[in-house]
């Protein structure tokens, strides 16, 4: 059997897929980190808002998932991984970072916003709605980054089959 | 199923039946009083509300003071109950009545002597230790006096600088120093000196330090003093008891207390209320909101109260605003804490809640995707509806998580998820014709694309249509007709051109003539009215950009995570199985068995709260997100009336 080299296809398809993952939960494990602390200190002094402060703190939540969307959607559109070449591999690779990258920010940034959400929420609750969306918009550019890498996904898997 | 239609009434009574007209509003809790602006209230009652105030204030102190000291919970249920305690709503009616003003005065006085023993205790312990560094020195204190030719110096220096101050002490004329005792910080000594020597010895002290010590009034010597503060300390401490002995008889009135509590915040509510309104000597005037089908009846039921009252209709003040009640069904009503997290609509916007209700349901299952989880669900849930004691809401939310469970039933039959076993684990299940579970429609890894995804985003697409058209409906109650044809209507016509170009590509040029209309419509629509017509035109096509056309795209998309989530709930559950098998499988099986049964329970119940949580804000996120974004602004007011609300009686009836 071939050994693996680290510039071999399946090697480089692997490893967008994992940039992927890893970098989309990295932003939302930050984003819900700085949420989720800005969300405590509320809750000690006002632990009737527990529940809308929860959903502030999930907003950043979505980049991980997105970035397993795109790790599932590398496993799921090349199945047959050990046959691609060094060139389709990297085109795989490239075409992950899009997703990853975006993740990887917009899950830091949405966490802020989120945070900033968490302090209108305990001033006024009824503003619950508005700062959903000041941080729905910063998760806006991960899918736009998840639209792209299916987009380039998609278009490889075509050529192939 | 919608948000209830309100009217202000004005209630005019008689003075002296204020209370009882009061007393009954609040019984039916249909009433919620507003300010009165015009008139200024009465003056005499501040001072009524300020004194239930104090009263509460008291009452309050000596349930937290006798709390810890009465019976405590034994039962499961008393346990759940917390600091609430079960009765009937008609106990708390006039449980103020009795006079508690001697077991509060008894309350405040051994509060205070507790105080008083506390501050004693810390300093008695304080002067012992202090004590026991000196208790080589055996002859009694009031003897070590100096005299008309010497002095005497009891203290301490620094340890570390002990040896050189001794030394120097040694080399001063007329001088005796002897330690007594030394602590790792501080060395203790005695130091005799003759008068002559005084000012060089004091020199010395004053280089190094030293910490002179106060023995207070204490005579005797070290021994007999520890001797005696040890029995002070006793002393002190049996009185602690005696007041534990005490405040435990006194907590055997708790209960009682609680419930005036309870009535105490009633009346507090009833003052409050006359204190906003307004009167004369003989009258009062309330004015507050009730829902239309309660006004009818409302005259009718405060008549039988008394004949000297008078109700009607008012007109509501400038920039006020009716008060949001929502009234659904028994199913769709525990929808309803969904919404709450949101927040409230706004008077004139529609209820979202009967909308919500089958897609939040329909998500939960999607998130988790395992009938085995949500067999357990359902399960626990109705035990736990049957057995604990619950408030209204908490009620809601079980209800709420018991629809949850059984979609997750329902999904996880379509998707043949079941602990994550596979088939071959669970041949009772299969269907030999099919090869699959029986019931399963999806192989939840095999169809992820595109059937599941499709599914997601239909639903998606199906989700965010209702939001347009209930956004479409909210314009045309706030009368904004043209917005409504613009705005929402046109993006209606947008998705169902481009949906029509893909579909039907026959028709592809009706479709882009439709198209084309849409777009327009929205670019007026949603410019701003009362700029320049260019400039409305520019921003119109920035909104029709970013907001619609990548608002819908971005909207989609955010649906993934209903398949995400399912999938990571099955792979998880499928980990953690292979795990403790193939553990288990490694030891001996007297071992091995117990292994793996703790792995399974601990992996599973991981799993199920993990999952259950993420199941449930997310699918609330794509209601506050991608749903209401359509249609909802909120920032309405919620109804509060006056009511019977308790914070320590528990009447299951009353909820």
């Amino acid at each position: 059997m071939e050994t693996l080299a680290l510039t071999s296809g399946p090697a480089l398809a692997a490893l967008g897929a994992a940039t992927a993952a890893a970098l989309g939960g990295a932003g939302s494990a930050i984003g819900s980190g700085i949420a989720g602390q800005a969300a405590s200190g509320v809750t000690s002094e006002k632990p009737e808002l527990f529940g809308k402060l929860l959903v502030l703190e999930i907003l950043p939540g979505s980049q991980g998932i997105y970035g397993l969307v795109g790790a599932f959607l590398v496993t799921l559109f090349f199945p047959h991984i050990m046959d691609l070449t060094a060139s389709q591999g990297a085109y795989i690779f490239f075409a992950c970072l899009p997703l990853a990258i975006t993740g990887l920010f917009s899950g830091m940034f949405q966490g802020k916003v989120a945070a900033a959400g968490a302090q209108v929420v305990a001033k006024n609750p009824d503003g619950m709605g508005k700062a959903i969306v000041f941080a729905a918009i910063v998760e806006t550019f991960a899918i736009f980054g998840l639209l792209i890498t299916f987009l380039l996904l998609n278009n490889l898997k075509t050529a192939i089959s | 199923m919608a948000v209830v239609e309100m009217k202000k009434m004005a209630i005019l009574v008689a003075q002296d039946d204020t209370e009882k007209i009061l007393a009954q509003l609040q019984k039916h809790g249909i009433f919620e009083v507003s300010k009165n602006v015009k008139t200024e209230s009465p003056s005499v009652l501040p001072k009524e509300l300020a004194s239930t105030e104090s009263r509460l204030a008291d009452i309050d102190f000596v349930i937290r003071f006798l709390t810890p000291f009465a019976k405590q919970p034994q039962s499961f249920r008393e346990k759940v109950l917390g600091e609430m305690v079960e009765g009937n709503i008609s106990e708390v009616e006039n449980a103020d009545a009795k006079d508690f003003s001697e077991l509060i005065e008894t309350c405040s006085l051994l509060e205070e002597e507790e105080n008083r023993i506390h501050a004693k205790q810390s300093k008695l312990s304080a002067f012992l230790k202090l004590l026991s560094y000196w208790k080589r020195l055996d002859i009694p204190l009031q003897t070590l006096r100096s005299t008309h030719k010497t002095q005497i110096f009891l203290g301490s220096v620094d340890t570390k600088e002990f040896p050189d101050f001794s030394q120097e002490i040694a080399d001063t004329e007329y001088t005796y120093l002897k330690a007594v005792s030394h602590s790792t910080r501080s060395t203790f000594f005695f130091l005799l000196t003759h008068e002559s020597s005084v000012v060089t010895v004091k020199q010395t002290l004053e280089n190094y330090r030293f910490t002179p010590v106060d023995f207070g009034k204490a005579l005797g010597t070290v021994s007999e003093e520890i001797r005696e503060v040890k029995q002070n300390q006793e002393s002190l401490e049996s009185r602690l008891q005696e007041i534990e002995l005490q405040k435990r008889e006194l907590a055997k009135n708790v209960r009682e207390i609680k419930l005036a509590a309870d009535s105490l915040l009633w009346k507090r509510q009833k003052k409050e209320a006359i204190e906003i309104s307004s009167g004369t000597k003989s009258t009062t005037y309330i004015t507050g909101w009730v829902s239309a089908r309660d006004a009818a009846t409302l005259s009718q039921e405060l008549f039988a109260i008394t004949p000297y009252v008078e109700v009607f209709e008012v007109e509501a003040e400038e920039g006020e605003v009716p008060p949001v009640q929502l009234k659904n069904n028994a199913v769709v009503k525990p929808f309803e804490s969904v919404l709450n997290l949101f927040g409230t609509p706004a008077y004139s916007e529609v209820d979202p809640t009967p909308f919500l209700a089958p897609f939040f349901a329909i998500f939960f299952g999607f998130c988790l995707t395992d009938a085995g989880y949500g067999i357990l669900m359902t399960v626990t849930l109705l035990i736990a509806l049957k057995v604990l004691p619950t408030t209204k809401q908490m009620h809601q939310m079980l209800v709420l998580l018991l629809f949850g469970g059984v979609s997750t039933i329902i999904m996880g039959i379509l998707f043949g998820g079941y602990f994550g076993m596979t088939q071959e684990q669970l041949p009772f299940l299969v269907n030999e014709a099919t090869g699959k579970f029986y019931g399963q429609i999806f192989d939840p890894v095999k169809d992820l694309m595109p059937k599941i995804a499709a599914l997601a985003f239909g639903l998606g697409f199906l989700h965010i249509i209702l939001g347009v058209i209930l956004g479409f409906v909210n314009k045309i109650r706030n009368k904004d007709t043209v917005g409504a044809l613009l705005i929402h209507f046109m993006e209606l016509v947008l998705v169902g051109s481009v949906a029509g170009i893909v579909l039907l590509p026959s028709l592809s040029k009706v479709f882009f003539g439709t198209l084309l209309i849409a777009c327009a419509g929205i670019i007026w629509g949603t410019g701003p009215k009362d700029s320049h017509v260019f400039g409305r035109i520019a921003f119109g096509f920035l909104e029709l950009f970013m907001g619609v056309i990548v608002g819908w795209v971005a909207n989609l998309l955010s649906y993934s995570r209903l398949f995400s989530l399912g999938l990571a709930t099955g792979v998880i559950a499928l980990a953690f199985n292979s795990i403790a098998s193939t553990l288990g499988g490694m030891m001996p099986a007297l071992i091995g068995i117990p292994v793996m049964i703790l792995l399974i329970l601990f992996g599973h119940s991981l799993n199920i709260g993990l999952n259950l949580l993420g199941a449930f804000v997310h699918s609330g996120r794509l209601q506050f997100v991608e749903f209401f974004g359509k249609f909802l602004e909120g920032g309405g007011r919620k109804f509060s009336p006056l009511s019977r609300k308790t914070t320590y009686l528990y009447d299951s009836r009353h909820l």
